[in-house]
């Protein structure tokens, strides 16, 4: 062989395909592929490769037609509105202008026709189709519009064509199609695709206030809004808004619609604390002799979103780890670091554009964000230390504050950990506390006034400690100090926050003699630091939502789990109804629960194999979720993970040496209980990292 | 690619309404080709080619020769057609959320499907599934037949990254077609 080496060769390959090697490198290369098979059935691999791709592309897109005949009109007839600003301006500019012009005018003279006569191009002679119009005959005068509906006022003035509207719950959508003649689609200012209409919409809220930050808008195009508002404060039973639009969509959607007859649609969209809210104003276009008229208008619910991506920490690739996303179907795989260092653990962030991640390719771990499609990397720790985006030790919530401004974050100090929060552009860290320790399972209070935390891990003797701290760092104060000296924390992952963010619930448990042990659901008030007992148990709770408590039993194979109520009412599930007998010992569940206080429950059989289940947050409904098993024995389940919607479950789990990512849409399977899950390998061993669902705006 | 006549385009910036149609039919074809390689959808395509020539007649000021002029206008049709990709990206989630409600369009045509072999469906799903970063540079470098400094020019980003592109992105495709063997 020759003086490179199969590594330079391999590159020297891949700059062969880029047309970037001199003449003496190429001589290099072919001298090393003539003794070297397998660096030889590489390159002549992804010449392949190439001449696939470029017979494919070629077949794909060189058969489609051209552009329309219509394009140079469209063309010429809107540059005709291009402000001529851009003209020359200096005289002798313009003299050289003025000279070519009459050269190339001439030449153009004989050029164009020419084309035309050959017919060499069809772009010219046809007729521009005429725009979309209205028909006039569908507007109707104001305020008689024909309708049962009765025009609202803000359409005084203006000639209604039809209204419709749509109640959900205490939100209600009013919608009107109408006819104004400055609407056009010629004209920027009061663009309409379809000339002479427009839409007017309004929403009411009739319900009791709710909290905010309460955001509304309009679009034709999904996250595409034409306008709307947001505000930090209630939402009040009132009318909220009312607006008007043109058809604002190209015309070429527009036509397409009526081609196919797709209707036209139109959304309004609330989103507040209750969740998103929305309708969808559906029509079809109809030809007339004079234009066009409106059909089946109707409104509807809009479907509340799904979660977007899961982005994943794996070893897909050469077992160097990195970051992915994708669909929850598994489709539209992508690496988003294709970094040879190792990048983990991401988070999204609340508005779902950013993610948090962390990565040791400067030496230290440190805490990264980049953009969803893993461009715009910005570094946002400098110390050399290894930094946690949370904690390293378990992770309750996310560690972006609600509102996306800050992050919760380690940093390694002799051998244990100090935590912190920055700002999310990396600035003024400030930590939470100031001794090192094992920190684990942070929590923003909703509003993000707050962070919970645990401190210590159960090698101390009262297991660890739950502490509260105000997000700037003051007032650090230990909740669990609270109890009695003969209770203590019981299950970690147990404590929420409540919706006001002014208390924390937790379990705890109360140690008294030998089968006669409590276990006691707490409310810690932030308001005069108080401690109030809302429920005991004489079994273990893992933990109390909104009213009910959820009893886990010993973990043994005899206890079934128990959702007792506030009223006195309770409902039970046996985890093992659907096993097959084997050795009792290998018994066990864990579960999670969402935001929306939902519960999956994971149940391993004596013999191994694993059932999920599902509980709406009281127990009043329990169901299985598959009518099969989703693991076998040998395999074991590391994380549950909900998307923010509740619409689908991430499961980490090691099988046979390899970790596996499963996707569940819990929606689909309510239904349909032989659905499958989507599972992609993530890794050899155990893989500790768990997948963050990427919040939908 | 077509060499840029300099008086032509002194004329379309005064405005001349028959340069303008000589400009326009000069590089349709052209335009329309890159934005439906990147699209993949010629309704878009032929959008995304209108939108591209406007966009380049109100900006003839700023094409100031440095580099050719086709690469200037392969450049703003490069991104509009990305703008256009990531707001498909938002509204195919939401067609897919309103699956029930919306009736879904821009399945392949029948003729289309018959056509392709098994082997270049599994091709195209690969480079379908490649993120755009790594699909656009795949596009211009093997239909587009460019070489790897105009990409460059075009994409605004150094010649070693766009090598390094490629490579990701051959490599991906590699993987791919190496598993659907399997």
């Amino acid at each position: 062989m020759n003086g490179i080496t199969h590594k330079q060769a391999t590159e020297l390959t891949r700059r062969r395909l880029d047309g970037l090697l001199s003449e003496g490198e190429s001589l290099l290369l072919d001298e090393h592929l003539h003794s070297c098979d397998s660096c030889r059935i590489h390159a002549e691999e992804m010449e392949l490769l190439s001449a696939r791709l470029q017979s494919e592309f070629h077949l794909r897109w060189d058969q489609k037609p051209g552009p329309s005949h219509n394009l140079i009109e469209h063309v010429t007839a809107k540059a005709r509105r291009i402000p001529m600003a851009n003209r020359v301006s200096s005289s002798a500019k313009l003299f050289a202008g003025i000279a070519a012009l009459g050269i190339l005018a001439i030449a153009l003279n004989f050029i164009i026709p020419g084309i035309r006569d050959t017919g060499a191009s069809p772009t010219t002679n046809s007729p521009a189709p005429a725009p979309l119009t209205i028909d006039p005959q569908s507007c109707m005068s104001f305020p008689d519009s024909g309708s049962d509906l009765q025009p609202p006022n803000q359409l005084y003035g203006y000639e209604p064509i039809q209204g419709t509207s749509f109640v959900d719950g205490d939100f209600s959508y009013e919608f009107w199609l109408y006819c104004d003649s400055s609407l056009r689609p010629d004209d920027n200012e009061n663009f309409s695709a379809i000339a002479g209409l427009g839409i007017y919409a309004s929403l009411d809220y009739t319900g009791p206030t709710i909290d905010g930050p309460v955001e509304y808008y309009y679009e034709f195009e999904p996250n595409n809004p034409l306008g709307g508002g947001s505000w930090n404060g209630p939402l009040y039973n009132a009318s909220i808004t009312g607006a008007r639009f043109g058809i604002d969509i190209s015309e070429t959607k527009v036509r397409e619609y009526i081609q196919q007859g797709t209707p036209v649609q139109f959304h309004v969209i609330v989103d507040s604390t209750l969740g998103r809210k929305g309708a969808i104003l559906s029509f079809n276009l109809e030809p007339t002799e004079q234009g066009y008229k409106i059909a089946d208008l109707h409104a509807d619910q809009l479907d509340h979103p799904s979660a977007g991506l899961i982005a994943f920490t794996s070893a897909i690739e050469n077992g160097n780890l990195d970051i992915y996303t994708m669909r929850p179907d598994g489709n539209e795989l992508t690496n988003l670091t294709n970094n040879p260092a190792h990048d983990v653990n991401p988070f999204w962030s609340p508005d779902g554009r950013r993610i948090a991640f962390e990565s040791d390719r400067d030496g230290f771990m440190h805490i990264y964000l980049m953009d969803p499609d893993g461009s715009n990397v910005i570094q946002l720790t400098e110390d050399e230390a290894d930094h946690e985006i949370g904690t390293k030790y378990g992770i309750h919530s996310s560690p972006w504050s609600p509102d996306g401004s800050k992050l919760i974050f380690s940093q390694r100090a002799v051998g244990k950990w100090i935590l912190y929060t920055m700002d999310a552009n990396g600035e003024n860290p400030k930590p939470l506390v100031t001794e090192p320790n094992i920190y684990s399972y942070p929590a923003w209070s909703p509003n993000g006034q707050h962070i919970a935390f645990l401190a210590g891990d159960a090698t101390e003797p009262n297991g660890p400690r739950l502490y509260v701290v105000d997000a700037d760092g003051n007032n650090l104060t230990e909740v669990t100090k609270s109890l009695p000296e003969n209770e203590r924390l019981w299950a970690y992952i147990g404590y929420y926050w409540s919706r006001d963010g002014q208390s924390i619930f937790f379990i705890a448990y109360r140690q008294i003699d030998e089968g006669q042990d409590q276990w006691i659901a707490y409310e810690f008030s932030l308001e005069g630091n108080t401690l109030g007992e809302k429920a005991v148990s004489s079994t273990p709770m893992g933990d109390w939502w909104e009213g009910t408590s959820f009893i886990t039993g010993f973990g043994d194979i005899k206890s079934p789990l128990t959702w007792l109520r506030s009223d006195g009412t309770f409902s039970t599930l046996e985890p093992l109804e659907k096993c097959q007998m084997g050795d009792e010992n290998q018994y066990g569940a864990t579960y999670a629960r969402s935001a929306h206080g939902n519960l999956v429950i994971a149940a391993r059989c004596p013999i191994g194999d694993w059932w999920l289940y599902w509980a709406n947050p009281n127990g009043t409904e329990i169901k299985s979720l598959l009518d099969a098993p989703i693991a076998a024995k040998g395999s074991d389940i590391m994380g549950l993970i909900w998307s923010p919607d509740d619409r689908y479950l991430a499961i980490n789990m090691t099988m046979d040496g390899k970790t596996y990512m499963s996707i569940l849409n819990i929606e689909e399977a309510l239904k349909d209980p032989s659905v499958k899950l989507v599972q992609t390998v993530i890794g050899g061993g155990s893989l500790f990292y768990d997948p963050s669902w990427q919040p939908m705006p | 690619m077509i060499a840029m006549d300099y008086r032509l385009i002194e004329l379309c910036r005064a405005g001349d309404s028959s340069a303008v149609e000589h400009f326009v039919q000069t590089y349709q074809q052209d335009i329309y080709r890159l934005a439906l390689s990147i699209l993949d959808d010629s309704t878009e395509a032929e959008d995304a080619t209108q939108d591209s020539l406007l966009a380049a007649l109100r900006s003839l000021d700023s094409f100031r020769g440095v580099s050719s002029f086709t690469t200037w206008l392969y450049s703003i049709t490069v991104n509009l057609c990305r703008t256009r990709l990531q707001r498909r990206k938002r509204r195919e989630h939401l067609t897919r959320i309103l699956g029930g409600i919306l009736r879904v369009h821009g399945t392949p045509s029948v003729e289309e499907n018959a056509i392709r072999s098994e082997s270049d469906e599994a091709l195209w799903r690969a480079v379908r599934r490649l993120d755009e970063k790594h699909r656009i540079p795949i596009v211009l470098r093997y239909y587009h037949d460019l070489p790897v400094a105009e990409i460059a020019a075009i994409l605004q980003i150094p010649e070693g990254t766009v090598h390094s592109r490629l490579n990701i992105a051959r490599r991906q495709l590699q993987v791919v077609l190496k598993e659907g063997r399997s």
